[in-house]
């Protein structure tokens, strides 16, 4: 009831149409159809839950019968129960009618039976008499109006502009309709009386004859019918409704499309069929072709080709349909659909079946596909070539056989992996080689079809753009929307086309896709021949397929600004005017010695119409005299970048659509962008203007720019005037010289002069401007000619000051206009008017924000959509940011909403049609560019903005307050690795410690695959099996490790331990390994950061084997060393020394890393483990024995282990131990190398770390295990409370005590770093939550207990270091989230002002024990009982022990419910009841002695006096539990 | 129909929609409300300012009468800000509205006791209160305030006559076991002990006051009883302006 009626749910405007509809199918002549329609018509169709309401409203007056005062209505209503309350008074006064209508006459017309009518404000004849009217005549009157559907009809005789909105639905009719139709003695039609008129024109829903949708207009009166009859007939649309989703087809696109409309896909075909569209003829394409089955075989001969074919065909279906959606989208939103009424409520993709799609693969498709190329070569050609192969092939096998395996997982493969894939070119191109074969017959084919596909295409939608045929791909991926490309018309032959087909098909364009993505690849550049252009439209095609759909996409931020016409141009003229700043200013200007203050000679040079002249250079001269426009695509939806004049001519102007265009003039010619031409164009035109030798030379854009020419003019001696106008005409000269175009010169004494000159040297010419004729020549300017004047100031001026001309403009005060400007502004146009400006050229305009704005494809449904978008474009904004090296303080967010009255649907596709705009900003305490922080700020600003998630349009981020990020300055990063002090000595090795285990985990985890695996492979080979030990190993055995270590490599793939067990000196390898080491080196010395973390969203990254621990040039070739430079060298042994260090992942079985983890995660916790425990660790043996040199290496690698034995055994310190250590130590030592050896070190230098024979562990390592549990809470406690050392501590490092000292006074400066960090996150609230957290890991930690994603018989099994290990990983990683969800908590919380912590609630004590008497609590149960107390004790009177109970119970309210007002109430009931037996006694009484004369009653005023006494008593009783609260005593009887 | 319309239009209650998102400060922020409302009511009904200074107002779906004086109007405001700080100390017992006659005797005694007031640490007071028998809504709530409110309009006509030019305080009763603050704080003076009236030695109490309870409200975390103390001395200066 209190719901907006003009919201009108879907629900009841069906529910109206239907009954409109069977009104119309039944009525019995067209007179009486209206009537038909409110009346009788209704009846039946009541549907679901208005059918109640109705049923009962109607029902009432017949099968109710007249019950004064009998039924539930007339009982009381409960306290608080409104509801009941409304329910009774409605049933009241409808009983009241059931009177009236019982009176009534049987020959009373009985005209407004079924309809139930309410009556809104003053009416005339007034309301009361309309009632009376209403029910008499057989209607059901209601005074409420509750619910939408349960009224008819709604008298009124005129409604508030609000109810006209709310009523806009209902029949809403005027009094006299009842009087009318009471006098006509029939129901009359009510529209004729209707106080509001329906929207004219709405379309709304409904059932056809055969039962289905139809979309109709809404006829809603007389007047308005003859109308929409036209439209329906017209408009008329099939409605394919597939459970929620509501699709339209447009019939006259499948008109259109018709003959080619297939439906490949199966998902799609049956969607279609489904629905019961006409179904268009179903052609099936295949491709050809016996080169390409030959092919396939080629390329699958080595495995089945079946796993790889059933995925892509999922794929297939997948995306065709997604591309056919989105596609559908752009076209249903060209002018020449937009005629056509798309549903307003159809906000979802409408599909459309048609041919251009068919083929369409998209990129997440050639991913796909690739995968299974990369997959398919990955064992066979491994050994072949392992160099070139090396990265491509090895690294992301795990996360490619996901992708593969998995067709149900999301086929979104983003561009970082295809560029991946394109970095790794040369492998592919090792492929393409026979791939060639295959690919130039599909081309013979396409190439054929091309022509006539365009041909027919040309009238269409979607002409196809005049390309240059010589336009590389680089060029095109702008061309959007996609281009109709030839793959859309394959030669059609017989049968299905297998998926397998389709699969080859599209692998050259993934060749090429990567050919796109990597243009250093020497190859790929040569295998394309010229003609090969027929075929590249669709791999424009399809890399375009990306961004037709949203921005949901993971690849979509690469593909938008990859591909975004307006982000390359901006970009593109920013970049260039860059560089084009840099190269001014690397010109020394001529020396500035002559000029005379104030008097300047500024040349303003500027091509004419730039793009296009450009553009149509190729074309011959006769058709560049013609209109020609600059668009992409040369569609209708195409935007006019630029317009020669011939065009201009035409009135066709920038940013005009293309549609407009060709109204304007039919024969406009369009022509796509040539980028590449751009750039050179305007390199050449500036090097013109650098000839010149210029004082100054600012580039504008990249067709435009500015020169100070004073000094040079001046040197010439001659008049300056005449100067400048030579080297305007030189420079016109030469540029129409260089590159073939107009340039235009304007020629002024400052800057704006030179603008205003220009404007009327246009085009192709030179003016300039007089001294002399300045002010004249200003003066019959408009003022919004001036620069600087956007449409707002030229209003305000206009609107405000009544200035339209420079003239007028001059005659106003200055303060006038700063008054109304502002001060900058005032005072600039002021001095413009006058011709005056002062601003230099060259001005180096310094950057003030930075920002990163999406308001293309902006569609999303879920929260995670935008959360994932926001991160991206957080990210895009911070490599912005990081790109010109700077970092900002306050971000703002920019968002797009729908505006209210913008229809779902934009005019232009994925536009942003017409939008309300948000602001929102914050501020960083220290000014960031980094990504996450950057992601977060911009999420909690977005919800806080509270939008709904459908009507966003755009986002943008902007970053201001900016400051340059040099060193010192910012935020400095905290340095997870060891302190500075260490060097990279200590680095090296832990990246390698940390990212080793986690390949090799997956390695073995890895379902096997290929039949050359032994299928028993129960131990971890080590990679890197010394030959010693290989050697002294029993035949069969080092056969095994060989055949593994076989497989490993190819597997793995891993180039560097080829060379090492195949002993190959392959002088190659260890360059190239030792160029990765030596990179890494770098890489860890200067970032700190082990690249794995940097990019930490990169999947191929995450496994790469980049940076496992196979890299470390263990076994070099000592040739190659030694041509290597000392420092090198030297830099190698020392990093030889640390990959000797114990790593403890490597040794434990495979399951090890069960636990899903990024390297990036892994990385990062070993670091903060390291550095942020390792100095409070208690190492009680091993911190006495290594020496301080070797410490930092092997502690970190281990910091738990106490029993791994230091790799640099010191004799001496092995001999300080007790016995029976040194003897385990020994013996682990010998078990160890003899079995698992896997450091290539000389056995001597090599001692097992971390193997522990299982009886030493338990031996020892319980112990440990608990030092591990306790040590746990210690960190645990020092990441929240930054508590000092605690007990546990000193406690186990016993005497060995003093050791710490000399440790931790290197440790300190990064231990001191990450406390404060911790700390810096905490608040208030976090501190009650760690304390609890604290408490609970202390219970945990004493036992190690297992993760619960680990099997416990397992983890048992494990030895304490692993254990610890993944048990360390775990902590880290829930310390992870919970500081981040902490974060985001703190977050959120500031942005709602309103504190709220999830899952924390303050517990009160139970509460709401309410006292009870007998058991019941309840006001009238007490009084039922007290009643009946009252009443079975009375003769007797009251009993002692029941008063002391009630007087109890009253106490108790008063203190416990401190609730005296129920104990008065109690008080006063009982009084009330004694008074009411009283009263009846003494009638009965009195009734008896009347009759009888008998006296049976003893004395009854005794009894009352009794009861009253007790009252009283109870009364006291209560007063003194008052008193004893503090508060007066009742006065009740007083 | 107008009943549930008019609660949405309401900030504040919008605001308190869900009982599940109580917070200590929240409550805290109703009860104030609440007193308000009723400081106004009080002042209306017992006639301690001229009727036209009144104006008529809807709040808890019911007609109330609010001051149009604005520095009435602050006054309560201050006096219900200070209220709400003493509030979240947790340790008032009482909070009483005052009429006092010329010679400040205090004549009627208008008390909320909220001693039963949850007692929350400062710092959780923005956490959620988890109401253990959350089986009310949040008309619930406005209901009883209403009839509690109501119940202070109805008592207008059992209350004795006051005496003229009568003047009203708020006071608060802190807590029996709490340390009274070193210092006041600023807002707040002793009360006299005559204008306390609430001596826990019964007898006096007795003696001195009728009590007439006004109403207990109950939801959830929420726990109020209020009552009408009149003093006698009233009724002896009402009998003698009849004599």
């Amino acid at each position: 009831m209190s719901r907006s009626h003009g919201r009108a749910s879907p629900g009841f405007k069906f529910h109206a149409q239907r009954c409109r509809y069977t009104s119309l199918d039944k009525g019995d002549g067209g007179q009486s159809k209206e009537i038909d329609t409110m009346g009788r018509g209704l009846q039946p169709l009541v549907t679901v839950k208005s059918s109640q309401v109705k049923k009962r409203a109607l029902d009432t007056p017949d099968e109710r019968s007249i019950n004064i005062e009998e039924g539930d209505e007339y009982s009381g209503s409960r306290f608080g129960n409104f509801r009941t309350y409304m329910r009774h008074k409605k049933a009241k006064l409808q009983n009241q009618d059931a009177v009236l209508r019982s009176k009534v006459t049987p020959d009373t017309p009985q005209i407004f039976k079924g309809m139930i009518i309410y009556i809104n404000g003053y009416t005339k004849p007034p309301q009361a008499d309309l009632w009376n009217l209403i029910v008499v005549h057989g209607g059901v009157y209601k005074q409420f109006l509750d619910g939408k559907t349960a009224v008819t009809h709604i008298i009124a005789s005129a409604l508030t502009p609000k109810k006209r909105i709310e009523f806009a639905k209902y029949r809403v009719v005027k009094p006299e309709w009842i009087v009318d139709c009471v006098k006509a003695g029939k129901p009359l039609s009510w529209t004729k009386y209707r106080v509001v008129a329906e929207a004219a024109g709405q379309r709304e829903i409904a059932f056809n004859k055969d039962g289905g949708l139809e979309a109709q207009i809404t006829s809603v009166s007389t007047s308005y019918k003859a109308l929409p009859q036209l439209k329906k007939s017209e408009s008329t649309k099939s409605v394919s409704s597939t459970g929620k989703k509501r699709r339209v087809v447009p019939l006259q696109l499948n008109d259109y499309f018709g003959k080619r409309i297939s439906t490949q896909s199966s998902a799609v075909s049956d969607r279609v069929e489904g629905s019961g569209v006409t179904q268009p003829p179903k052609v099936t394409e295949t491709v050809s072709s016996a080169t390409m089955s030959s092919r396939r075989q080629s390329v699958n001969n080595r495995t089945e080709p079946e796993p790889t074919a059933v995925p892509a065909t999922t794929a297939v279906a997948d995306v065709e349909d997604e591309v056919l959606l989105s596609s559908v989208d752009q076209i249903l939103a060209t002018p020449s659909q937009s005629q056509e009424e798309v549903p307003a409520s159809s906000n979802e993709p409408v599909l459309n079946v048609f041919d251009r799609a068919e083929y369409v693969p998209s990129q997440e498709m050639f991913g796909d596909v690739h995968t299974m190329t990369l997959k398919e070569l990955v064992p066979s050609k491994a050994t072949e070539a392992p160099v070139q192969l090396s990265e491509a092939l090895i690294f992301p096998e795990n996360s490619f056989t996901l992708q593969a395996n998995d067709p149900q997982s999301d086929y979104g493969i983003d561009d970082s992996f295809l560029d991946d894939i394109g970095m790794h070119g040369d492998s592919e191109s090792h492929e393409l080689v026979p791939e060639r074969v295959h690919y130039e017959a599909v081309n013979q084919d396409l190439s054929e079809t091309h022509t006539d596909t365009i041909g027919r295409h040309e009238p269409l939608v979607w002409p196809p753009t005049d390309r240059p045929a010589s336009a590389t791909p680089r060029d095109e991926p702008l061309v959007w929307p996609p281009t109709d490309g030839p793959a859309s018309e394959p030669p059609r032959e017989a049968s299905q086309t297998p998926a397998k087909e389709e699969t080859d098909l599209i692998k050259p364009t993934v060749a090429s896709e990567a050919a796109t993505d990597a243009p250093d690849v020497p190859v790929m550049g040569d295998t394309y021949p010229e003609d090969e252009v027929v075929y590249r439209p669709k791999t424009v095609h399809a890399v375009n397929a990306g961004p037709i759909r949203d921005a949901t996409d993971p690849g979509f931020f690469d593909q938008y600004y990859g591909k975004s016409r307006l982000h390359h141009l901006s970009t593109w003229k920013a970049e260039l005017k860059l560089q084009m700043q840099e190269l001014a200013a690397s010109n020394p200007p001529t020396p500035a010695l002559m000029t005379r203050k104030g008097d300047r000679t500024i040349l303003h040079v500027d091509f004419d119409s730039f793009f296009a002249a450009v553009s149509s250079l190729s074309l011959p001269p006769e058709e560049r005299a013609k209109p020609i426009v600059v668009s992409h695509g040369g569609t209708a939806m195409g935007e006019i970048a630029s317009c020669n004049y011939p065009a201009r001519d035409f009135g066709i102007r920038n940013g005009m659509w293309m549609a407009k265009a060709r109204d304007l003039c039919p024969h406009v010619r369009c022509i796509g962008y040539d980028f590449s031409k751009y750039e050179e164009i305007s390199r050449k035109f500036y090097d013109v203007l650098l000839g010149v030798g210029c004082e100054k030379l600012q580039a504008i854009s990249v067709d435009e720019a500015l020169l100070d020419v004073t000094s040079p003019v001046q040197c010439t001696g001659k008049d300056e005037g005449s100067a400048a106008d030579e080297l305007a005409t030189v420079i016109r000269s030469q540029v129409r010289q260089l590159t073939g175009c107009e340039v235009s010169v304007g020629i002024g004494s400052n800057v704006l002069l030179a603008r205003l000159a220009l404007r009327k040297a246009k085009p192709a010419g030179q003016y300039r401007l007089h001294k002399a004729d300045v002010l004249d020549f200003i003066a019959d300017l408009e003022v919004r000619d001036l620069p600087g004047v956007g449409r707002s100031i030229e209003d305000k001026l206009r609107d405000q000051l009544g200035i339209i001309t420079v003239a007028d403009l001059r005659s106003h005060a200055k303060t006038a206009l700063q008054n109304l400007l502002g001060q900058k502004n005032g005072q600039k146009l002021f001095n413009f008017a006058r011709g005056i400006d002062d601003t230099p050229v060259g001005e180096k305009s310094e950057r003030k924000s930075v920002s990163a704005e999406v308001n293309y494809m902006i569609r999303f449904k879920t929260r995670e959509d935008v959360d994932t978008f926001m991160h991206g474009l957080a990210g895009e904004l911070s490599k912005r940011l990081k790109k010109i090296n700077v970092r900002g303080k306050q971000l703002t967010l920019k968002v797009m909403r729908r505006a209210a009255h913008a229809p779902i649907e934009t005019p232009k596709p994925g536009g942003h049609g017409e939008c309300d705009t948000f602001n929102k900003s914050t501020s960083f305490g220290v000014a960031t560019d980094d990504q996450d922080a950057l992601s977060v700020e911009a999420k909690s600003l977005l919800w806080s903005l509270n939008l709904v998630i459908e009507d966003l349009r755009g986002i943008a981020l902007m970053m201001t307050k900016l400051e340059e990020s040099g060193d010192g300055k910012g935020q400095k990063k905290l340095n997870w690795g060891a302190p500075a002090v260490t060097g990279d000595r200590q680095q090296v090795p832990k990246d390698a410690s940390e990212s080793h285990s986690l390949p090799q985990g997956e390695a073995q985890s890895r379902p096997s695959t290929s039949k050359s695996r032994p299928a028993s492979s129960q131990w971890v080979l080590p990679s890197q099996v010394d030959p010693q030990v290989l050697s002294n190993l029993p035949d069969d055995i080092r056969m095994e490790i060989e055949k593994q270590a076989d497989f490993k490599v190819t597997a793995a793939a891993d180039p560097f331990t080829v060379p090492a067990l195949s002993k190959t000196p392959a002088a190659k390898t260890p360059k190239t390994d030792l160029r990765r080491s030596i990179i890494r080196n770098f890489i860890m010395n200067n970032g700190g950061q082990s690249p794995a973390h940097r990019h930490p969203s990169s999947p191929a990254l995450n496994s790469s084997p980049a940076f496992s621990q196979y890299e470390l040039p263990s076994q070099m070739d000592p040739d190659v060393l030694k041509e290597l430079p000392e420092d090198l060298l030297a830099k190698i042994e020392r990093q030889k020394e640390w990959i000797a260090a114990p790593k403890i992942g490597d040794m434990g079985p495979p399951a090890l890393k069960v636990s899903p983890r990024t390297p990036a995660a892994v990385g990062k916790s070993t670091r903060l483990l390291k550095d942020g425990s390792s100095p409070m660790l208690p190492s009680p043996l091993k911190t006495p024995y290594i020496g301080p040199a070797t410490s930092p290496a092997t502690n970190l690698s281990s910091p738990m282990s106490q029993f791994n034995i230091p790799s640099q055994l010191n004799s001496g310190v092995l001999a300080e131990l007790p016995s029976e250590w040194r003897s385990r130590i020994e013996q682990q030592y010998r078990t160890k190398i003899a079995q698992k050896d896997r450091d290539a070190r000389p056995i001597t230098e090599n001692p097992s770390p971390s193997q522990w024979d299982p009886e030493v562990v338990k031996q020892i390592g319980t112990q440990n295990l608990k030092e591990l549990g306790v040590l746990k809470d210690e960190r645990k406690h020092v990441s929240f409370l930054q508590a000092p050392k605690t007990p546990t501590k000193n406690r186990t490092l016993g005497k060995k005590n003093s050791m710490s000292p000399r440790k931790s006074p290197r440790k300190s400066p990064s231990k001191a770093r990450q406390s404060n960090t911790l700390e810096m996150t905490l608040t208030q609230n976090h501190f009650l939550k760690a304390q609890r957290e604290q408490l609970k890991t202390t219970t945990l930690g004493t036992q190690s207990t297992p993760p619960a994603n680990i099997d416990k018989e397992w983890w048992d099994a494990l030895g304490p270091d692993v254990q610890k290990d993944i048990l360390t990983e775990e902590r880290i990683q829930r310390d992870k989230t919970r500081l981040r969800r902490e974060a985001e908590d703190r977050i959120r919380k500031r942005m709602e002002g309103r504190p709220k912590v999830d899952q924390y609630l303050v517990d009160l004590p139970e509460g709401g024990m309410k006292v009870k008497l007998g058991g019941v609590a309840d006001v009238d149960d007490v009084r039922r009982m007290l009643s009946e107390w009252v009443e079975t004790d009375w003769e007797q009177g009251p009993v002692h022990e029941d008063a002391e109970v009630i007087m109890a119970y009253v106490k108790k309210l008063v203190v416990e419910d401190m609730n005296a007002a129920k104990a008065q109430g109690m008080i006063k009931w009982l009084a009330y009841a004694v008074e009411n037996a009283a009263r009846r006694r003494a009638e009965e009484r009195r009734q008896f002695i009347h009759a009888a004369e008998h006296n049976l009653c003893e004395d009854p005023e005794g009894a009352e006096f009794a009861w009253s006494m007790v009252i009283r008593k109870i009364l006291d009783g209560c007063n003194e539990a008052l008193a004893e609260r503090g508060i007066g005593a009742l006065n009740l009887f007083e | 129909m107008s009943k549930t319309k008019e609660h949405k239009d309401d900030p504040q209650e919008v605001m308190l929609r869900k009982p599940s998102e109580w917070t200590h400060n929240i409550i805290l922020q109703t009860f104030c409300d609440f007193l308000t409302v009723a400081i106004h009511t009080i002042l209306f009904i017992r006639d301690l300012y001229p009727p036209e200074l009144f104006e008529r107002a809807r709040k808890y779906n019911t007609v109330v009468r609010r001051s149009r004086h604005p520095m009435l109007n602050d006054w309560i405001r201050d006096v219900v800000t200070s209220v709400n700080e003493e509030l979240k100390k947790c340790t008032v017992n009482r909070v009483s509205v005052i009429i006092l006659s010329a010679d400040e005797t205090p004549m009627e005694r208008f008390v909320f006791d909220v001693s039963s007031f949850p007692n929350i640490p400062e710092q959780e007071h923005n956490i959620p209160i988890s109401s253990t028998s959350a089986t009310f809504t949040q008309s619930d709530l406005l209901e009883q305030f209403r009839a509690t409110l109501i119940r202070i309009q109805q008592s207008a006509t059992t209350l004795g006559k006051l005496p003229e030019d009568c003047t009203f305080t708020v006071a608060i009763e802190l807590k029996e076991h709490e340390d009274k603050p070193a210092q006041y704080p600023d807002p707040w003076i002793p009360a006299q002990p005559q204008q306390n009236g609430v001596q826990v030695n019964g007898e006096s109490v007795r003696t001195r006051v009728t009590t007439k309870p006004l109403r207990n409200i109950e939801i959830g975390p929420i726990k109020i009883d209020a009552w009408i103390e009149e003093s006698r001395a009233k009724g002896k200066l009402k009998e003698g302006e009849r004599a």
